[in-house]
């Protein structure tokens, strides 16, 4: 909201400067957004008076004007503008005028000497809707500068209103917090009474128009005014005009200007109809079903039944508290207007405006609340304002809201600010916020005034001490707590992300949200939300895993000639049912960064696999199993699946070459998938081994085994011949070659033997090693090998 | 023979031991002397020949020599030896100025170590660190955080929406009303992670870091809830005389509410394009949990108070690092991310 400080201090008694009042009203939660003046910068603008008109001889858009621009002197100036007559008050830039985008010169245009020009609104930075040049009030003091007569001067406050405080959007409401601080004094305006008595639900004009509020609408409609106008108003005055813009308005016409003043000076939103056009009578009610508004922004709008409208005989006339309909609207032609001055509750009105696509002033104040004793009183000192004549008015009730006093604790306002509030200071500022006050026992009763109706409990009395004494006059002190031992979970997860550091990975953060195209090529047949409404098409479902965006990392890399990548990212991934933590890491190029010591050797599965076996190898005390897997989006022969026991805890491959390609890799690019929400289960501690003493015994035994059977076939085999003097097995060789037998392949098998209580005998380990080769015999056919 | 050992003898084999430059003709010389058939090998046997007065005198002057002879040939020895050792350590030389073989360094994102910092920041302070879903109910992100249909609260947050109705947590402050749920006072958590709002712009992303803290204790105030900031925002930006100033604001959830700025790190207080000349940049939200937040979760109000604040992580991550544009965290480029390796 926008405060301008010279309408601020017709409500507002004080002389602090505007950098101190800026500071004060950000302190007090009325942020400001913005300091600027009213206008930009220029000068050598006067105002003028026009004496003559006359035709320019040699130009037919052309008019020449005698101006006076006083101090006796008349100039002649050559101007365009179709609103030029005699008579009138301008604003006449003189030769050597700077404006904010040119610089006046005497000049002589089609053969007339033309000594200024004669300045629109929009010239001078001053944009307030007209067309032609700007014209003043017939009372403008001839030949006094434009600025100081307009006061262009003045500073602009822009303040960003939190959705809590609906008093402050006024700048009647935003003097009154400001007096509360201790910045002024306030001066609150006097309203004037109604000389008629308000009737609940229904009332009558003396003209016969009936007004009604239907029971089901009264929660929502606490009271409505009608008031007739028989005159419209004139033009708004200079002052009045500069106000309306100042607070961030054009100006459309007189009536509809002067109740946008008057929104912004008071807060209260008000409603202009042509009166001849409303049919039968104005009936507050909720909308039914399939009705429609034709808005004043052009629009048709959709009722629904939660919406509150202002209908009269043919249906919607308003959209309570939002926006008004064309069918009823002010124009030229309206010789009676029907005024609307009411209280909508907030709750009618929110969301509405919002779902409609629509931003109205009147909607964002109600949405916040407004004073539901004010809409009367505005609208009969408006009626004063603008010097219409009011020929009846008549008031139906609804249901106000009821205002009750709340208990305020001393000792409870102590423990929330950490600070006792002299008694006097909490009676002074909650009185300067316009609420009663008695005491019960060491207690007060707080009774909040109608244009407070957000003070419902006792932690918003204390609030606003807090914020009317200033955070930064309230102390300051470190929290004292009672030592509790928590659990630690980061530890595995700090200790991966290390690990992957140390390994060369880069960290990256993609969306969580991708295009659903990619989703399916990665992830085909996998349900994942959809999103409503986002933000664009390729950012439309929820991520099912992370490869897609470590691809597109490694896209966009690549196309900066980064040729060596490694990447990770840890975060959810989404089913419809699910959201899990995953680790997931990709890489491409060679094994090792280019070095002078070795050539360039591409990274192959057994790379990715190691790095994949050190993050496992975080939990010594688990054992893990690959096997092959199909995935649709990996290589069929270089992917596998991760087992812990009997679950899968992930996989990792080759990325499909087809998928690869599309994405104009010719290279391999290899990835992997953790789930950590089951790798970060509890873990268990590791059991000691007791070390033996005695020496171990190696035997390296080369096996012909058949073609499918893996490796790992051959260890499970091995782990599962439950051996208590086998401490180790590993694979030292794996060779395939013409010397073998067709189907056959080599596989070195590396064995190592210990005794817990003795040393090994060379029989005994001979006797082991038999035992183990006819197990694995029982499983296929395997030699040893000469 | 008698001559060759003549007490002239010591200084002739000094002098040759001198010249030699090869350890097997040291051991020739070694054995010409002392072997077995040596010189003075030789004459100590001869020495039996003479009668006992003679042989003393000869025998002592004997032993001198051989030993002599003997600590030259060590000497020499030595010295030979360390010269070998030398050469061999000169041939073995490397340019020790060639890079080291290198895995590649990698790096944690510059988001990811501020999240890192200030999870370890407030586990040290005794916070437990939580975790929420972030596919959330309405109940959860709106209307247990006192956020109801419609309210014009709702309009700070430009929410996606799932087709099934969920929405993307708009806020990490949901996590707050889940730890509630099976957590009882006192208790001290902070919540991190992803957050998402419809925003799209030079100064938005549609998804973003949030950091929530939640403190419920007997007798936590506003005081306590400004002393803990503080000193985490010094800390933070690394310098104990940071200016932090609170600003009261509004959030549904909590009363009174504040917004937090710190004297700008960038211009220190001077006015520049970061801080819009204000000499402040807001930092974080906060205030005292909003007794209808506590009395959902069946918190004892009269025995339990506390606050909450909550933080945009990239944002304090691009004033930490002086980092200029917030789409450059989620653009992952391999070079911006290497600057932070």
């Amino acid at each position: 909201m926008r405060v301008a400080l010279e309408w601020l201090r017709d409500y507002l008694d004080t002389e602090r400067p505007a950098a101190e009042l800026a500071d004060i009203l950000s302190m007090i939660g009325l942020e400001v957004e913005a300091v600027e003046a009213a206008a930009p910068d220029f000068s050598g603008v006067l105002v003028g008076h026009v004496q003559r008109v006359w035709a320019h001889p040699a130009a037919d858009k052309l008019r020449v004007a005698e101006v006076d621009v006083g101090g006796g002197n008349n100039c002649q100036i050559v101007c365009g503008a179709a609103n030029l007559r005699e008579g009138m008050r301008v604003a006449a830039a003189l030769p050597g005028a700077a404006l904010p985008h040119m610089e006046i010169a005497e000049a002589e245009l089609r053969g007339v000497r033309s000594a200024g020009m004669l300045c629109s609104a929009a010239e001078l930075g001053i944009d307030d809707g007209s067309s032609g040049i700007l014209e003043l009030d017939a009372d403008a003091p001839v030949g006094m500068d434009l600025r100081g007569y307009l006061r262009l001067d003045d500073p602009v406050f822009t303040l960003g209103i939190t959705p809590n405080r609906g008093d402050a959007f006024s700048i009647l409401g935003v003097a009154r917090d400001l007096a509360a601080r201790g910045a002024g004094r306030f001066r609150a305006p006097t309203l004037p009474a109604a000389s008629w008595t308000p009737h609940t639900g229904r009332a009558q004009l003396a003209n016969s128009l009936p007004i009604r509020i239907t029971d089901a609408a009264r929660d929502a409609c606490g009271n409505y005014s009608a008031l007739q106008l028989d005159t419209l108003p004139q033009r708004l005055p200079d002052r009045w005009r500069e106000r309306l813009r100042r607070g961030g308005q054009k100006s459309i016409a007189p009536m509809v200007d002067w109740l946008n003043v008057w929104m912004l000076a008071l807060g209260q939103p008000m409603h202009a109809f042509d009166a001849e056009k409303i049919q039968g009578g104005i009936e507050v009610r909720w909308a039914r079903s399939g009705e429609m508004l034709d808005a004043l922004d052009g629009r048709d709008l959709h009722l629904n039944e939660d919406m509150l409208v202002i209908a009269d005989a043919s249906g919607p006339v308003a959209l309570a508290g939002i926006i008004g309909g064309r069918r009823t609207a002010v124009s030229t032609s309206t010789r009676s207007v029907l005024l609307e001055a009411a209280y909508f509750a907030a709750r009618a009105v929110q969301g509405r405006a919002r779902r409609l696509g629509l931003q109205t002033e009147a909607a964002q104040r109600y949405e916040r609340g407004v004073d539901f004793r004010l809409a009367l009183p505005a609208a009969l000192a408006l009626v004063e304002q603008c010097g219409v004549r009011c020929a009846a008015g008549a008031t139906a009730l609804g249901t106000e809201p009821t205002l009750s006093e709340i208990r305020l604790r001393p000792q409870r306002i102590a423990r929330v600010l950490g600070t006792m509030i002299a008694a006097e200071t909490v009676v002074q500022q909650l009185q300067a916020l316009g609420c009663g006050l008695r005491t019960e026992g060491e207690d007060y009763l707080v009774l909040p005034p109608s244009h407070r109706y957000d003070l419902r409990i006792e932690a918003d009395l204390i609030e606003e001490l807090g914020r009317l004494t200033g955070y930064e006059n309230l102390p300051t002190r470190r929290p004292q707590a009672v030592l509790r031992p928590l659990r630690t979970t980061g530890g595995y997860r700090h200790a991966l992300m290390a690990l992957l550091s140390a390994r060369g990975y880069s960290e990256i953060i993609s969306y969580s949200f991708i295009a659903p195209e990619l989703q399916a090529q990665f992830y085909p047949g996998v349900e994942s939300p959809v999103l409503q409404n986002p933000i664009s098409a390729d950012m439309a479902v929820m991520r099912a895993g992370i490869w897609p965006g470590l691809m597109q990392a490694l896209h966009f890399n690549r196309n900066r000639q980064q040729d060596r990548q490694r990447f990770f990212e840890i975060g959810r991934v989404f089913t419809d049912q699910t959201q899990r933590l995953q680790l997931a890491g990709a890489m491409l190029g060679a094994a090792k960064a280019e070095s002078w010591l070795e050539k360039a050797r591409a990274s192959d599965f057994f790379d990715l696999k190691g790095d994949v076996e050190a993050l496992l190898g975080l939990w010594p005390q688990r054992c893990f199993r690959f096997a092959k897997v199909a995935d649709p989006a990996l290589h069929p022969g270089q992917s596998a699946e991760i087992f812990w026991g009997e679950r899968a805890v992930g996989r990792l491959g080759a990325l499909h070459p087809q998928l690869a390609e599309r994405y104009d890799f010719t290279e391999s690019i290899w990835l992997f998938a953790l789930d950590l929400e089951i790798l970060l289960e509890a873990s268990e501690l590791p059991r000691f081994q007791p070390l033996s003493p005695f020496p171990s015994v190696r035997r390296d035994l080369a096996l012909l085994v058949p073609e499918a059977l893996t490796a790992g076939d051959v260890l499970a085999v091995l782990a599962g011949a439950e051996s208590s003097i086998l401490q180790e097995v590993s694979v030292f060789d794996r060779y395939i070659g013409k010397s073998l037998p067709e189907g056959q392949v080599g596989l070195g098998i590396r064995l190592q033997f210990q005794g817990q209580t003795s040393t090994l005998t060379e029989a005994q380990v001979q006797e082991e090693v038999d035992r183990l080769l006819r197990a694995l015999q029982q499983v296929a056919p395997i030699a040893l090998r000469n | 023979m008698e001559n060759a050992v003549s007490p002239a003898s010591v200084a002739e084999v000094a002098e040759a031991i001198a010249k030699i430059q090869q350890l097997a003709e040291l051991e020739q010389l070694r054995v010409q002397w002392l072997g077995k058939k040596g010189h003075l090998t030789r004459a100590m046997q001869g020495l039996g020949a003479l009668d006992p007065e003679q042989r003393r005198a000869r025998g002592a002057e004997l032993n001198a020599q051989k030993e002599a002879i003997q600590q030259l040939l060590e000497q020499r020895r030595a010295q030979l030896e360390n010269e070998l050792l030398q050469q061999r350590l000169a041939s073995e030389s490397v340019d020790v100025t060639l890079p080291g073989r290198d895995a590649g360094r990698g790096s944690l994102h510059p988001v990811r170590q501020t999240l890192n910092w200030i999870e370890d920041y407030f586990s040290r302070l005794g916070f437990e660190v939580a975790d929420g879903p972030e596919l959330e109910d309405d109940f959860h992100n709106f209307t247990a955080l006192n956020i109801p249909e419609d309210h014009p609260a709702r309009a700070m947050h430009d929410t996606f929406y799932l087709q099934d109705g969920r929405v993307l947590r708009t806020h990490t402050s949901p996590v707050q009303i889940r730890y509630l749920e099976t957590h009882q006072p006192p208790l001290r958590m902070i919540a991190t992670g992803r957050v998402y709002r419809r925003d799209s712009d030079i100064t938005h992303t549609p998804m973003f870091h949030q950091v929530e803290g939640l403190y419920l204790d007997e007798g936590a105030s506003f005081a306590d809830l400004r002393g803990l900031l503080a000193d985490f925002l010094q800390e933070f930006f690394d310098n104990s005389a940071l200016p932090v100033r609170f600003r009261p604001s509004y959030f549904p959830f909590t009363e009174p509410s504040a917004e937090v700025d710190v004297g700008c790190v960038i211009c220190h207080g001077k006015g520049c394009r970061v801080c819009k000349d204000t000499g402040w940049l807001e930092v974080l939200g906060c205030g005292m949990v909003h007794p209808a937040v506590l009395s959902s979760a069946a918190v004892d109000q009269e025995r339990f108070a506390g606050f909450a604040f909550g933080l945009g992580v990239e944002r304090l991550t691009m004033l930490r690092y002086g980092i200029n544009d917030l789409r450059l965290f989620f653009e992952n480029d391999l070079r911006f991310l290497r600057e932070f390796a």
